[in-house]
């Protein structure tokens, strides 16, 4: 959910908080530039060559979940509802299996680089347009959404110019994605994913311990505060129902299964292993944690009204963020949130300019507009399209400005676009009847249907689990579009032919081991997989690919042909020097590596440094 | 019934029909090999998740409400 920040109370900046944010946008320009240096593909572009840790992932996965906008907003529904404006973060176990069992394994083994992409092997083309021309309107309508509110922030908090600091904050995020794409965004996000986590818990931490302990702060709250949900359908603002439906279901499996940002992130993992553990992570401890840094300044805020510890009595809910931080921050602290609001933007923003440039390549430009040229052109062409998104995003602007409610319009438009892709989503994923036909028609007419019921809100009233209606039924229009996109697509397919088993190979849970073994060219072993050998030493030699003795592949159970991993033994590197290889025949040199120095280059490794071989499939 | 447990219920409750049906999928199909250790931990880690969370909640209801 989403909401317009107008006019902010103005607070005492001083000129360390100034230098405090100036230092924190030259770092993350440094770290994105310097590690984006070793992108030479738009494989690396796009996906930093399949070769991140769980670790690098997770963080990154956070950074883009907790965009700009999340610590005002619930912040503002931490005052006003409590402890369950942690729902939006602690309620996406529904949706896990179908993420980790059935989703992950299909794109992951397909390799498809774009959720249109898979729309067109699973249906066919006319689906992939239909998908394309939702997605590429979802993406950049979020990056306008995000500068628009980083800007009013800004001017809020330090009187910059709307513009002026969109524009900033675009040409920082710009430089770094331009170099280097994924790899520079999975560093920059590491660096940022830290700093906005740490300092949202921090306020949190800071507004205890101003109430005297966690006993105070739980005295404070009022019952109604105290709990983990909020009514079943009322206040109309936030109900468990909508929460349910429009978050927990249909938000969530948006952001992972058809978000093209999130979906490139898991397909740089290193393996599918890698991908599930960084997912596990993030649900276990890192959205708890996020819970309390975007929701932790509303919570205390609300116990130090009740405690008379707040100077301003009369102001609007949605400044509670603001007026907290500056009554426990001490000058240069200040500085330091401000810094991490425009690092929850920078690196929501930079996922959704990869994703955009990804989209334009892979499925506008490589396969329409001009097939058959070198990788080098592609990847000229998908920096060139980082700074198209940015450009249209940065021209919304203006366009957010002229609504007084715009963000509540936005989220409208998600409630309205979202349902019918992820029904197609699901029944593609789990079901092999589901027609290319009824995918379509379900994309198409349900996103009608959808439309029209803004106009007739009286068309979700009889689903609305008794919902106010006076804004226009916003949450349970995402129930009622899952509902009519169900039955479409149930129904339509009935009725019409469906594809062959043998033309879908991986892309439903059906055909999820075919996928597998089309993805290694041969019968998985996951037997065997995530055996390792660490200290090898490397060896360049003049036979291209890369041996290992007969020894260590004993050790690792792997044959020739096989998938396996090699990288720099620092682990702490996360990836950065590492490649994907097929094993070639064994030699007798035990605890040598030999690999061909266009290999060694391709995976940035060191010829003095120790590696580590992993058995992937 | 108080509205608290009402929330409880109707969410664990339709959100795990929709958890249990795509883990049934995925099982008869054997999206991952459940019979390694990789792919046992994977499936007993969503469920310990799912169970943990919904633990966790009615402990907070009734601590909260009692």
């Amino acid at each position: 959910m989403f909401f317009v920040l107008t006019e902010l109370p103005r607070i005492n900046v001083q000129a360390v908080d100034y230098v405090v944010i100036a230092v924190y946008m030259l770092a993350i320009l440094f770290c994105g530039t310097w590690f984006g240096q070793s992108t030479k593909s738009t494989k690396d572009f796009f996906f930093g060559g399949q070769r991140f840790a769980w670790w690098l992932i997770a963080t990154s996965c956070i950074a883009t979940l907790v965009g700009s906008y999340s610590f005002i907003n619930y912040s503002e529904r931490g005052y006003m509802n409590g402890l369950s404006s942690a729902m939006n973060y602690t309620m996406d176990w529904y949706v896990m299996p179908l993420f980790l069992l059935i989703w992950l394994p299909i794109i992951y083994f397909t390799r498809v680089t774009s959720i249109p992409e898979y729309f067109e092997k699973r249906f066919d083309a006319k689906t992939r347009l239909a998908a394309l021309i939702i997605i590429l309107v979802y993406l950049i309508g979020y990056i306008g959404m995000n500068l628009y509110t980083i800007g009013v922030a800004a001017r809020g908090m330090l009187g910059v110019n709307i513009y002026l600091s969109a524009g900033i904050v675009t040409i920082i995020c710009l430089m770094y994605m331009y170099h280097g794409g994924q790899t520079s965004m999975m560093m920059a996000d590491l660096f940022q994913a830290g700093i906005l986590v740490f300092a949202g818990v921090l306020i949190f931490v800071l507004g205890i311990i101003s109430l005297g302990g966690f006993g105070n702060f739980w005295q404070h709250l009022p019952q109604s505060h105290q709990l983990p949900f909020s009514g079943f359908n009322a206040p109309k603002e936030y109900h468990t129902v909508g929460i349910f439906w429009d978050d927990a279901i249909t938000g969530t499996i948006a952001f992972y299964c058809m978000n093209q940002g999130v979906l490139m992130r898991f397909m740089s993992a290193r393996s599918a292993r890698d991908a599930s553990k960084a997912m596990l992570v993030v649900l276990l401890l890192m959205m708890p944690l996020a819970a309390i840094a975007v929701s932790g300044a509303g919570w205390v805020g609300k116990a130090m009204q009740d405690a008379g510890l707040l100077q301003q009595s009369n102001f609007e809910a949605r400044h509670i963020f603001v007026i907290v931080t500056n009554a426990v921050c001490l000058p240069g602290v200040f500085g330091f949130v401000m810094a991490a609001l425009i690092a929850a933007l920078m690196s929501t923003l930079d996922t959704y300019f990869n994703a955009v440039s990804a989209i334009t390549v892979n499925d506008i430009w490589r396969p329409v507009i001009k097939p058959g040229q070198p990788d080098q052109y592609y990847l000229k062409i998908a920096r060139y399209a980082v700074i198209a998104a940015s450009v249209l995003g940065f021209a919304l602007i203006p366009f957010y400005a002229r609504f007084e409610s715009v963000a509540q319009a936005f989220s409208h438009f998600c409630s309205t676009v979202t349902p019918p892709m992820i029904v197609v989503i699901v029944l593609g994923a789990v079901w092999s009847r589901f027609t290319p036909a009824a995918a379509f028609y379900t994309l198409v007419l349900g996103f009608i249907i959808n439309v029209t019921s803004m106009f007739f809100p009286a068309m979700v009233t009889p689903f609305a689990h008794g919902e106010d209606p006076s804004d226009g039924h916003s949450y349970m229009r995402a129930f009622f579009g899952v509902l009519i996109s169900v039955a479409l697509g149930v129904i339509i397919t009935f009725f019409t032919q469906p594809r062959k088993r043998e033309e879908i190979p991986g892309l439903v849970a059906a055909t999820v081991r075919e996928g597998m073994r089309i993805f290694k060219g041969s019968e998985p072993d996951e037997e065997n997989a995530g055996r390792k050998i660490c200290g090898l030493q490397l060896e360049v030699v003049q036979e291209r690919g890369v041996q290992l003795s007969q020894l260590d592949m004993e050790k690792l159970h792997a044959k020739p042909g096989d998938l396996l991993y090699l990288s720099d033994n620092r682990s702490r590197l996360g990836g950065l020097r590492s490649l994907h290889i097929k094993i070639g025949a064994p030699h007798d040199k035990s605890g040598v590596v030999r690999i061909s120095q266009d290999m060694l280059e391709e995976g940035n490794l060191l010829s003095d440094r120790p590696v580590m071989v992993e058995k992937i499939l | 019934m108080p509205e608290q447990w009402l929330c409880f219920i109707y969410q664990y409750g339709l959100g795990g029909l929709f958890f249990l049906f795509t883990i049934l999928v995925a099982i008869r199909h054997q999206t991952l090999n459940f019979r390694t250790y990789n792919g046992k931990i994977v499936l007993w880690l969503i469920i310990f998740g799912f169970v943990f969370s919904m633990s966790v909640h009615a402990l907070w209801i009734y601590l909260v409400m009692r």
